[in-house]
Protein backbone atom coordinates (compact mmCIF):
# COMPACT_ATOMS: atom_id res chain seq x y z
CA UNK A 1 0.00 0.00 0.00
CA UNK A 2 1.88 3.25 -0.83
CA UNK A 3 1.05 6.60 1.17
CA UNK A 4 -0.85 8.13 -1.39
CA UNK A 5 -3.69 5.95 0.20
CA UNK A 6 -3.45 7.15 3.62
CA UNK A 7 -3.19 10.66 2.78
CA UNK A 8 -6.97 11.26 2.51
CA UNK A 9 -6.99 9.48 5.77
CA UNK A 10 -4.73 11.78 7.84
CA UNK A 11 -5.85 15.23 5.93
CA UNK A 12 -9.43 14.34 7.26
CA UNK A 13 -8.25 13.28 10.78
CA UNK A 14 -6.13 16.15 11.57
CA UNK A 15 -8.57 18.66 9.86
CA UNK A 16 -11.22 17.12 12.51
CA UNK A 17 -8.24 17.38 15.31
CA UNK A 18 -7.20 21.03 14.65
CA UNK A 19 -11.63 22.25 14.44
CA UNK A 20 -12.21 20.33 17.43
CA UNK A 21 -9.29 22.13 19.47
CA UNK A 22 -10.13 25.66 17.70
CA UNK A 23 -14.05 26.02 17.68
CA UNK A 24 -14.71 23.62 21.21
CA UNK A 25 -13.16 26.82 22.74
CA UNK A 26 -16.55 28.69 21.97
CA UNK A 27 -18.23 26.21 24.26
CA UNK A 28 -15.49 26.70 27.12
CA UNK A 29 -17.06 29.59 28.01
CA UNK A 30 -20.12 27.89 29.86
CA UNK A 31 -17.11 26.21 32.23
CA UNK A 32 -15.56 29.14 32.87
CA UNK A 33 -16.93 29.66 36.27
CA UNK A 34 -16.73 26.01 37.25
CA UNK A 35 -13.20 24.43 38.55
CA UNK A 36 -11.95 21.32 39.54
CA UNK A 37 -14.10 18.06 38.84
CA UNK A 38 -16.45 19.62 37.37
CA UNK A 39 -14.41 20.75 34.25
CA UNK A 40 -13.64 17.16 33.57
CA UNK A 41 -17.85 16.81 33.33
CA UNK A 42 -17.85 19.50 31.24
CA UNK A 43 -15.59 18.41 29.27
CA UNK A 44 -17.01 15.06 28.93
CA UNK A 45 -20.55 15.85 27.95
CA UNK A 46 -18.27 18.43 24.94
CA UNK A 47 -17.14 15.21 23.59
CA UNK A 48 -20.62 13.36 24.09
CA UNK A 49 -22.08 16.04 22.36
CA UNK A 50 -19.62 15.64 19.10
CA UNK A 51 -19.85 12.08 18.82
CA UNK A 52 -23.95 11.71 19.26
CA UNK A 53 -23.98 15.39 16.79
CA UNK A 54 -22.24 13.69 14.20
CA UNK A 55 -23.61 10.39 14.28
CA UNK A 56 -26.82 11.11 14.26
CA UNK A 57 -27.15 14.68 11.69
CA UNK A 58 -23.74 14.56 10.71
CA UNK A 59 -24.68 13.04 7.31
CA UNK A 60 -26.79 16.12 6.64
CA UNK A 61 -23.36 18.41 5.71
CA UNK A 62 -21.88 15.64 4.17
CA UNK A 63 -23.13 16.11 0.19
CA UNK A 64 -21.58 20.35 0.48
CA UNK A 65 -18.13 18.73 -0.79
CA UNK A 66 -19.74 15.75 -2.69
CA UNK A 67 -22.41 17.33 -5.06
CA UNK A 68 -24.42 20.16 -3.85
CA UNK A 69 -22.18 22.56 -4.46
CA UNK A 70 -19.63 20.87 -6.67
CA UNK A 71 -18.46 17.69 -7.29
CA UNK A 72 -14.13 17.00 -6.82
CA UNK A 73 -12.36 14.15 -8.00
CA UNK A 74 -10.05 12.69 -5.38
CA UNK A 75 -7.06 14.72 -5.99
CA UNK A 76 -9.28 18.09 -6.06
CA UNK A 77 -11.07 17.14 -2.81
CA UNK A 78 -7.41 16.49 -1.34
CA UNK A 79 -6.05 19.59 -2.51
CA UNK A 80 -9.64 21.58 -0.46
CA UNK A 81 -8.98 19.04 2.51
CA UNK A 82 -5.32 20.13 2.99
CA UNK A 83 -6.07 24.19 2.72
CA UNK A 84 -9.21 23.81 5.28
CA UNK A 85 -6.12 22.07 7.49
CA UNK A 86 -3.21 24.91 6.55
CA UNK A 87 -5.79 27.62 7.20
CA UNK A 88 -7.48 25.94 10.50
CA UNK A 89 -4.12 25.17 11.67
CA UNK A 90 -2.41 28.45 11.19
CA UNK A 91 -5.21 30.03 13.17
CA UNK A 92 -5.13 27.53 15.63
CA UNK A 93 -1.25 28.54 16.40
CA UNK A 94 -2.26 31.94 16.95
CA UNK A 95 -5.00 31.37 19.04
CA UNK A 96 -7.94 32.52 16.64
CA UNK A 97 -10.81 30.91 16.36
CA UNK A 98 -11.96 29.74 12.52
CA UNK A 99 -14.88 28.93 10.87
CA UNK A 100 -15.12 25.34 9.24
CA UNK A 101 -17.80 26.23 7.42
CA UNK A 102 -16.21 29.27 5.48
CA UNK A 103 -13.07 27.54 4.88
CA UNK A 104 -14.76 24.30 3.38
CA UNK A 105 -16.65 26.63 0.88
CA UNK A 106 -13.93 28.70 -0.06
CA UNK A 107 -11.22 25.81 0.24
CA UNK A 108 -13.74 23.64 -2.29
CA UNK A 109 -14.35 26.79 -4.24
CA UNK A 110 -10.50 27.20 -5.34
CA UNK A 111 -10.26 24.21 -7.32
CA UNK A 112 -13.54 24.24 -9.38
CA UNK A 113 -12.42 27.70 -10.05
CA UNK A 114 -8.95 26.79 -11.11
CA UNK A 115 -9.55 24.05 -12.90
CA UNK A 116 -13.21 25.01 -14.63
CA UNK A 117 -15.32 22.64 -12.83
CA UNK A 118 -18.55 23.62 -12.33
CA UNK A 119 -20.03 24.75 -9.37
CA UNK A 120 -23.48 25.55 -8.26
CA UNK A 121 -23.80 28.89 -8.01
CA UNK A 122 -27.12 29.37 -6.57
CA UNK A 123 -26.15 27.15 -3.68
CA UNK A 124 -23.42 29.21 -2.92
CA UNK A 125 -25.18 32.13 -2.76
CA UNK A 126 -28.05 30.58 -1.35
CA UNK A 127 -25.53 29.95 1.62
CA UNK A 128 -23.77 33.05 1.57
CA UNK A 129 -27.56 35.06 2.18
CA UNK A 130 -27.59 32.43 5.24
CA UNK A 131 -24.43 33.22 6.35
CA UNK A 132 -25.55 36.84 6.09
CA UNK A 133 -29.11 36.30 7.79
CA UNK A 134 -27.68 34.13 10.94
CA UNK A 135 -26.18 36.98 13.12
CA UNK A 136 -29.84 38.22 13.29
CA UNK A 137 -31.62 35.25 14.01
CA UNK A 138 -28.96 34.67 16.85
CA UNK A 139 -29.20 37.54 18.20
CA UNK A 140 -32.84 38.15 18.47
CA UNK A 141 -33.44 34.66 19.75
CA UNK A 142 -30.66 35.36 22.01
CA UNK A 143 -32.44 38.60 23.77
CA UNK A 144 -35.81 36.61 23.71
CA UNK A 145 -34.19 34.12 25.51
CA UNK A 146 -31.96 36.08 28.20
CA UNK A 147 -35.81 37.72 28.95
CA UNK A 148 -37.08 35.03 29.38
CA UNK A 149 -34.61 33.80 31.80
CA UNK A 150 -35.21 36.54 33.74
CA UNK A 151 -38.27 36.23 34.10
CA UNK A 152 -38.16 32.80 35.16
CA UNK A 153 -35.27 33.25 37.54
CA UNK A 154 -36.75 36.98 39.53
CA UNK A 155 -39.19 34.69 41.70
CA UNK A 156 -36.41 32.17 42.27
CA UNK A 157 -34.05 32.05 45.43
CA UNK A 158 -30.49 33.12 44.54
CA UNK A 159 -29.40 29.55 45.98
CA UNK A 160 -32.15 27.82 43.44
CA UNK A 161 -31.03 30.43 40.48
CA UNK A 162 -27.27 29.09 41.09
CA UNK A 163 -28.42 25.52 40.96
CA UNK A 164 -30.41 26.41 37.62
CA UNK A 165 -27.78 28.07 36.25
CA UNK A 166 -24.96 25.00 36.65
CA UNK A 167 -27.90 22.34 35.08
CA UNK A 168 -28.57 24.87 32.23
CA UNK A 169 -24.45 25.25 31.84
CA UNK A 170 -24.42 21.32 31.54
CA UNK A 171 -27.46 21.16 29.13
CA UNK A 172 -25.65 23.88 26.93
CA UNK A 173 -22.69 22.34 26.44
CA UNK A 174 -24.33 19.19 25.17
CA UNK A 175 -26.24 20.97 23.23
CA UNK A 176 -23.98 23.37 21.47
CA UNK A 177 -20.85 20.37 20.54
CA UNK A 178 -24.14 18.34 19.27
CA UNK A 179 -24.92 21.21 16.69
CA UNK A 180 -21.29 22.14 16.60
CA UNK A 181 -20.42 18.76 15.63
CA UNK A 182 -23.70 17.79 13.34
CA UNK A 183 -23.10 21.24 11.04
CA UNK A 184 -19.44 21.49 11.01
CA UNK A 185 -17.67 18.14 11.85
CA UNK A 186 -20.84 16.55 9.25
CA UNK A 187 -18.85 18.76 6.63
CA UNK A 188 -15.67 16.35 6.10
CA UNK A 189 -18.12 13.82 5.46
CA UNK A 190 -17.88 14.65 1.80
CA UNK A 191 -14.53 14.52 1.49
CA UNK A 192 -12.34 11.03 0.31
CA UNK A 193 -11.22 9.12 3.54
CA UNK A 194 -13.88 10.58 5.98
CA UNK A 195 -15.51 8.09 8.46
CA UNK A 196 -17.08 7.77 11.93
CA UNK A 197 -14.18 6.93 13.75
CA UNK A 198 -11.27 8.53 11.43
CA UNK A 199 -13.31 12.09 11.84
CA UNK A 200 -14.88 11.75 15.59
CA UNK A 201 -11.54 9.87 17.42
CA UNK A 202 -9.01 13.09 16.30
CA UNK A 203 -11.71 15.55 17.18
CA UNK A 204 -12.44 13.88 20.87
CA UNK A 205 -8.49 14.30 21.19
CA UNK A 206 -8.42 17.95 20.02
CA UNK A 207 -11.26 18.64 22.80
CA UNK A 208 -8.76 16.73 25.32
CA UNK A 209 -5.30 18.24 24.25
CA UNK A 210 -5.60 21.49 22.87
CA UNK A 211 -9.28 22.65 23.38
CA UNK A 212 -8.02 25.68 25.65
CA UNK A 213 -6.10 27.31 22.57
CA UNK A 214 -8.48 29.78 22.09
CA UNK A 215 -11.12 30.03 25.11
CA UNK A 216 -8.94 33.51 26.43
CA UNK A 217 -10.35 35.37 22.85
CA UNK A 218 -14.08 34.40 22.90
CA UNK A 219 -14.28 34.38 26.82
CA UNK A 220 -12.40 38.17 27.82
CA UNK A 221 -11.53 40.13 25.05
CA UNK A 222 -14.70 40.43 23.51
CA UNK A 223 -17.21 41.33 26.13
CA UNK A 224 -17.85 41.35 29.93
CA UNK A 225 -21.14 39.47 29.97
CA UNK A 226 -22.82 37.55 33.13
CA UNK A 227 -23.03 33.70 32.63
CA UNK A 228 -26.74 33.76 32.13
CA UNK A 229 -25.65 36.33 29.04
CA UNK A 230 -23.23 34.03 27.63
CA UNK A 231 -25.43 31.03 28.61
CA UNK A 232 -28.54 32.63 26.28
CA UNK A 233 -25.68 33.56 23.19
CA UNK A 234 -25.07 29.96 22.96
CA UNK A 235 -28.22 28.19 22.88
CA UNK A 236 -29.11 30.80 20.48
CA UNK A 237 -26.43 30.53 18.58
CA UNK A 238 -26.98 26.44 18.83
CA UNK A 239 -30.31 26.44 17.84
CA UNK A 240 -29.63 28.82 14.87
CA UNK A 241 -26.85 26.24 14.17
CA UNK A 242 -29.05 23.63 14.12
CA UNK A 243 -31.63 25.15 12.49
CA UNK A 244 -29.23 25.99 9.52
CA UNK A 245 -28.10 22.12 9.60
CA UNK A 246 -31.96 20.72 9.17
CA UNK A 247 -31.87 22.48 5.83
CA UNK A 248 -28.22 21.37 5.40
CA UNK A 249 -26.56 24.78 5.18
CA UNK A 250 -23.21 25.00 7.08
CA UNK A 251 -22.69 27.81 9.27
CA UNK A 252 -20.45 28.86 11.74
CA UNK A 253 -20.93 28.52 15.89
CA UNK A 254 -18.56 31.39 16.11
CA UNK A 255 -20.39 33.73 14.37
CA UNK A 256 -23.97 32.96 15.73
CA UNK A 257 -23.08 32.91 19.59
CA UNK A 258 -20.84 36.48 19.03
CA UNK A 259 -23.52 37.70 17.16
CA UNK A 260 -26.01 36.53 20.39
CA UNK A 261 -23.29 38.22 22.39
CA UNK A 262 -23.64 41.33 20.35
CA UNK A 263 -27.11 41.38 20.83
CA UNK A 264 -27.37 40.53 24.49
CA UNK A 265 -24.20 43.86 25.10
CA UNK A 266 -26.22 45.70 23.48
CA UNK A 267 -29.59 45.34 24.96
CA UNK A 268 -28.69 44.94 28.84
CA UNK A 269 -27.17 47.34 30.37
CA UNK A 270 -24.50 48.30 31.82
CA UNK A 271 -22.29 46.31 29.10
CA UNK A 272 -18.16 46.05 28.48
CA UNK A 273 -18.29 45.05 25.06
CA UNK A 274 -14.95 45.48 22.97
CA UNK A 275 -17.23 45.83 20.11
CA UNK A 276 -14.03 45.21 17.51
CA UNK A 277 -13.38 42.42 18.51
CA UNK A 278 -16.93 41.66 18.03
CA UNK A 279 -17.04 42.63 14.86
CA UNK A 280 -13.99 41.06 13.44
CA UNK A 281 -15.42 37.84 14.17
CA UNK A 282 -18.67 37.96 13.14
CA UNK A 283 -17.86 39.42 10.07
CA UNK A 284 -14.99 37.52 9.36
CA UNK A 285 -16.44 34.66 7.06
CA UNK A 286 -15.68 36.72 4.04
CA UNK A 287 -11.88 36.76 5.36
CA UNK A 288 -12.08 32.67 5.74
CA UNK A 289 -13.60 32.25 2.74
CA UNK A 290 -11.67 34.61 0.28
CA UNK A 291 -8.43 33.30 2.28
CA UNK A 292 -8.81 29.71 1.46
CA UNK A 293 -10.73 30.03 -1.89
CA UNK A 294 -7.52 31.98 -2.86
CA UNK A 295 -5.17 29.23 -1.16
CA UNK A 296 -6.85 26.24 -2.75
CA UNK A 297 -7.01 28.09 -5.91
CA UNK A 298 -3.40 28.46 -5.65
CA UNK A 299 -2.68 25.36 -4.71
CA UNK A 300 -4.82 23.47 -7.38
CA UNK A 301 -2.90 25.52 -10.60
CA UNK A 302 0.64 24.03 -9.34
CA UNK B 1 -22.86 10.26 46.43
CA UNK B 2 -20.60 11.31 43.35
CA UNK B 3 -22.81 13.29 41.54
CA UNK B 4 -22.77 15.37 44.94
CA UNK B 5 -19.30 15.29 44.26
CA UNK B 6 -19.31 16.39 40.30
CA UNK B 7 -21.20 19.24 41.75
CA UNK B 8 -24.32 18.52 39.59
CA UNK B 9 -26.86 18.61 42.44
CA UNK B 10 -27.73 21.67 44.38
CA UNK B 11 -26.26 20.63 47.69
CA UNK B 12 -23.40 22.75 47.76
CA UNK B 13 -25.40 25.48 47.58
CA UNK B 14 -26.98 24.96 50.64
CA UNK B 15 -24.32 24.04 52.79
CA UNK B 16 -22.53 27.14 51.66
CA UNK B 17 -25.67 29.37 52.89
CA UNK B 18 -25.74 27.26 56.01
CA UNK B 19 -22.56 28.47 56.48
CA UNK B 20 -23.03 31.99 55.93
CA UNK B 21 -26.27 31.97 58.30
CA UNK B 22 -23.69 30.57 61.13
CA UNK B 23 -21.58 32.67 60.35
CA UNK B 24 -23.75 35.86 61.13
CA UNK B 25 -25.43 34.24 63.67
CA UNK B 26 -22.11 34.26 65.75
CA UNK B 27 -21.45 38.06 64.79
CA UNK B 28 -24.90 38.89 66.24
CA UNK B 29 -24.34 36.73 69.23
CA UNK B 30 -20.90 38.35 69.69
CA UNK B 31 -22.58 42.21 68.72
CA UNK B 32 -25.41 41.43 71.10
CA UNK B 33 -23.24 40.78 74.59
CA UNK B 34 -21.61 44.43 73.68
CA UNK B 35 -24.95 45.55 75.56
CA UNK B 36 -24.39 43.28 78.78
CA UNK B 37 -20.86 44.79 79.35
CA UNK B 38 -21.39 48.28 79.60
CA UNK B 39 -24.38 47.57 81.96
CA UNK B 40 -22.45 45.34 83.89
CA UNK B 41 -19.74 48.20 84.09
CA UNK B 42 -21.91 50.64 85.33
CA UNK B 43 -23.31 48.41 87.73
CA UNK B 44 -19.68 47.49 89.23
CA UNK B 45 -19.98 43.96 87.71
CA UNK B 46 -16.36 44.06 87.22
CA UNK B 47 -15.83 39.82 87.10
CA UNK B 48 -19.27 39.35 85.37
CA UNK B 49 -18.06 42.20 82.34
CA UNK B 50 -14.83 40.18 82.41
CA UNK B 51 -16.45 36.74 81.66
CA UNK B 52 -19.07 38.56 78.78
CA UNK B 53 -15.57 39.81 77.35
CA UNK B 54 -14.14 36.05 77.09
CA UNK B 55 -17.82 34.75 75.74
CA UNK B 56 -16.84 36.95 72.74
CA UNK B 57 -13.88 36.06 72.49
CA UNK B 58 -14.84 32.70 72.25
CA UNK B 59 -17.95 33.27 69.84
CA UNK B 60 -15.13 35.13 67.67
CA UNK B 61 -12.84 32.37 67.68
CA UNK B 62 -15.67 29.94 66.52
CA UNK B 63 -16.98 32.70 63.53
CA UNK B 64 -13.54 32.33 62.45
CA UNK B 65 -13.78 28.98 61.78
CA UNK B 66 -16.86 28.88 60.40
CA UNK B 67 -14.86 31.89 58.38
CA UNK B 68 -12.43 29.57 56.92
CA UNK B 69 -14.62 26.86 55.81
CA UNK B 70 -16.71 29.20 53.62
CA UNK B 71 -13.67 30.00 52.31
CA UNK B 72 -12.72 26.75 51.66
CA UNK B 73 -15.89 25.73 49.94
CA UNK B 74 -16.09 28.44 47.50
CA UNK B 75 -12.51 28.02 46.77
CA UNK B 76 -13.95 24.85 44.93
CA UNK B 77 -15.73 27.08 42.33
CA UNK B 78 -18.37 24.84 41.56
CA UNK B 79 -21.41 26.20 43.68
CA UNK B 80 -22.31 29.66 43.24
CA UNK B 81 -20.61 29.49 40.17
CA UNK B 82 -19.66 33.27 39.24
CA UNK B 83 -20.52 34.46 42.54
CA UNK B 84 -17.94 32.79 44.84
CA UNK B 85 -15.47 36.35 44.98
CA UNK B 86 -18.42 38.20 46.41
CA UNK B 87 -19.72 35.32 48.76
CA UNK B 88 -16.18 35.47 49.85
CA UNK B 89 -15.91 39.23 50.40
CA UNK B 90 -19.66 38.93 52.42
CA UNK B 91 -18.04 36.57 54.43
CA UNK B 92 -15.41 38.61 55.37
CA UNK B 93 -17.37 41.70 56.11
CA UNK B 94 -19.66 39.78 58.28
CA UNK B 95 -15.90 38.24 60.03
CA UNK B 96 -15.56 42.01 60.53
CA UNK B 97 -18.66 41.88 62.74
CA UNK B 98 -17.22 39.19 64.76
CA UNK B 99 -13.92 40.88 64.96
CA UNK B 100 -15.51 44.63 65.70
CA UNK B 101 -17.52 43.57 68.68
CA UNK B 102 -14.55 41.53 69.87
CA UNK B 103 -11.77 44.78 69.66
CA UNK B 104 -14.78 46.93 71.51
CA UNK B 105 -15.38 44.60 74.03
CA UNK B 106 -11.77 44.24 74.73
CA UNK B 107 -11.18 48.23 74.39
CA UNK B 108 -13.60 48.08 77.61
CA UNK B 109 -11.86 45.46 79.60
CA UNK B 110 -8.17 46.52 79.46
CA UNK B 111 -8.66 49.04 81.90
CA UNK B 112 -10.88 49.34 84.44
CA UNK B 113 -13.51 52.16 84.23
CA UNK B 114 -15.37 53.30 87.29
CA UNK B 115 -18.81 53.13 87.00
CA UNK B 116 -19.24 56.75 87.61
CA UNK B 117 -17.82 57.21 84.27
CA UNK B 118 -19.97 55.09 82.39
CA UNK B 119 -23.36 55.96 84.12
CA UNK B 120 -24.05 59.35 82.24
CA UNK B 121 -23.35 57.87 78.53
CA UNK B 122 -24.84 54.35 79.92
CA UNK B 123 -28.68 54.84 78.22
CA UNK B 124 -26.97 56.59 74.95
CA UNK B 125 -24.27 54.16 74.48
CA UNK B 126 -27.25 51.10 75.22
CA UNK B 127 -28.81 52.60 72.72
CA UNK B 128 -26.03 53.05 70.25
CA UNK B 129 -25.49 49.36 70.57
CA UNK B 130 -28.88 48.35 69.90
CA UNK B 131 -28.76 50.01 67.03
CA UNK B 132 -25.70 47.97 66.27
CA UNK B 133 -27.31 44.92 67.37
CA UNK B 134 -30.52 45.89 65.16
CA UNK B 135 -28.11 45.97 62.06
CA UNK B 136 -26.34 43.08 62.68
CA UNK B 137 -29.92 41.09 63.19
CA UNK B 138 -31.19 42.70 59.64
CA UNK B 139 -28.16 41.28 58.22
CA UNK B 140 -28.69 38.02 59.58
CA UNK B 141 -32.18 37.91 57.79
CA UNK B 142 -30.81 39.23 54.52
CA UNK B 143 -28.36 36.66 54.44
CA UNK B 144 -31.25 33.93 55.56
CA UNK B 145 -33.40 35.47 52.96
CA UNK B 146 -30.28 34.52 50.17
CA UNK B 147 -32.55 31.36 50.10
CA UNK B 148 -35.97 33.13 49.72
CA UNK B 149 -36.09 35.51 47.17
CA UNK B 150 -34.36 38.73 45.55
CA UNK B 151 -37.04 41.13 46.99
CA UNK B 152 -36.21 39.43 51.01
CA UNK B 153 -32.86 40.11 50.24
CA UNK B 154 -32.80 44.12 49.23
CA UNK B 155 -35.42 44.50 52.04
CA UNK B 156 -33.42 43.16 54.93
CA UNK B 157 -30.12 45.23 53.33
CA UNK B 158 -32.30 47.83 53.48
CA UNK B 159 -33.49 47.77 57.04
CA UNK B 160 -29.50 47.36 57.76
CA UNK B 161 -29.03 50.61 56.19
CA UNK B 162 -31.60 52.22 58.16
CA UNK B 163 -29.88 50.95 61.49
CA UNK B 164 -26.56 51.96 60.86
CA UNK B 165 -27.46 55.37 60.15
CA UNK B 166 -29.45 55.46 63.14
CA UNK B 167 -26.45 53.78 65.22
CA UNK B 168 -24.42 57.01 63.52
CA UNK B 169 -26.57 59.67 64.81
CA UNK B 170 -26.46 58.37 68.19
CA UNK B 171 -22.87 57.66 68.29
CA UNK B 172 -21.82 61.42 67.06
CA UNK B 173 -24.40 62.49 70.05
CA UNK B 174 -22.23 60.25 72.76
CA UNK B 175 -18.98 61.17 71.44
CA UNK B 176 -20.07 65.23 71.64
CA UNK B 177 -21.65 64.17 75.59
CA UNK B 178 -18.56 62.58 76.22
CA UNK B 179 -16.36 65.48 75.24
CA UNK B 180 -17.70 67.72 77.77
CA UNK B 181 -17.67 65.27 80.67
CA UNK B 182 -15.37 65.83 83.46
CA UNK B 183 -13.16 62.52 83.69
CA UNK B 184 -9.61 61.36 83.41
CA UNK B 185 -8.56 61.48 79.72
CA UNK B 186 -7.55 57.87 79.75
CA UNK B 187 -11.05 57.11 79.96
CA UNK B 188 -12.29 59.59 77.59
CA UNK B 189 -9.92 57.59 75.11
CA UNK B 190 -11.30 54.65 75.98
CA UNK B 191 -14.70 55.15 75.81
CA UNK B 192 -14.05 56.76 72.48
CA UNK B 193 -12.19 54.03 71.05
CA UNK B 194 -14.94 51.64 72.50
CA UNK B 195 -17.56 53.77 70.42
CA UNK B 196 -15.44 53.57 67.07
CA UNK B 197 -15.00 49.77 67.29
CA UNK B 198 -18.07 49.27 68.19
CA UNK B 199 -20.04 51.38 65.49
CA UNK B 200 -17.39 49.43 63.21
CA UNK B 201 -20.07 46.45 63.97
CA UNK B 202 -22.71 48.42 61.94
CA UNK B 203 -20.51 49.48 59.64
CA UNK B 204 -19.23 45.86 58.75
CA UNK B 205 -23.20 45.31 58.23
CA UNK B 206 -23.95 47.90 56.14
CA UNK B 207 -20.54 46.30 53.81
CA UNK B 208 -21.57 43.29 53.76
CA UNK B 209 -25.47 44.34 52.93
CA UNK B 210 -23.49 46.05 50.31
CA UNK B 211 -21.68 42.79 49.19
CA UNK B 212 -25.07 41.42 48.79
CA UNK B 213 -26.59 44.04 46.75
CA UNK B 214 -23.57 43.12 44.39
CA UNK B 215 -24.77 39.26 44.66
CA UNK B 216 -28.49 39.83 43.81
CA UNK B 217 -27.33 42.62 40.52
CA UNK B 218 -24.86 39.20 39.58
CA UNK B 219 -26.89 36.53 40.52
CA UNK B 220 -30.15 37.33 38.29
CA UNK B 221 -29.04 39.14 35.50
Amino acid sequence: MSLSFFIPFILVSATSFVFAANNIGMIKTSFQSVAGRAQWLYLLLSIAGLVLGFVVEGYKLSGLASGDVVNLRPYEAEVAMFTVLLVMSVFTFLRLPASLSNVVLGAILGPAMALGISYDVHKVLYVIAAWLFAPLTSGLLAILLYSAYRKIVSRMALTSVSIFNRVSALAITLLSSYTLSANNLGLLLGFPGSGLLIIIVPAVLGVLLLSNAVVSTLGWRMAMLSQTGYLAALVSGSFTLWLYTQFSIPASLTQTVVSGMMALSIYSKPSIVNYRTMFELVGSWPFFLFLSLIVAYSISLI
Amino acid sequence: MRIFRLGISGNGEGVILNHLLSHAELAMKASVRLKGIIELIADSKWDEARSEYDIIDSLESEADEVHRDTVEKLSTGVFFAGLGGDLMNLAEKIDGIADSAKDSARTLIFRRLEPSEVMPLKDELCKFLKSCEDAVSSLSEAVKAIGKGREDVIAHVKETEMHEEAADETKNRILERLYQLQMPVLSTIQLRDFIFQADNVADYAEDAGDVLYILVAKGYY
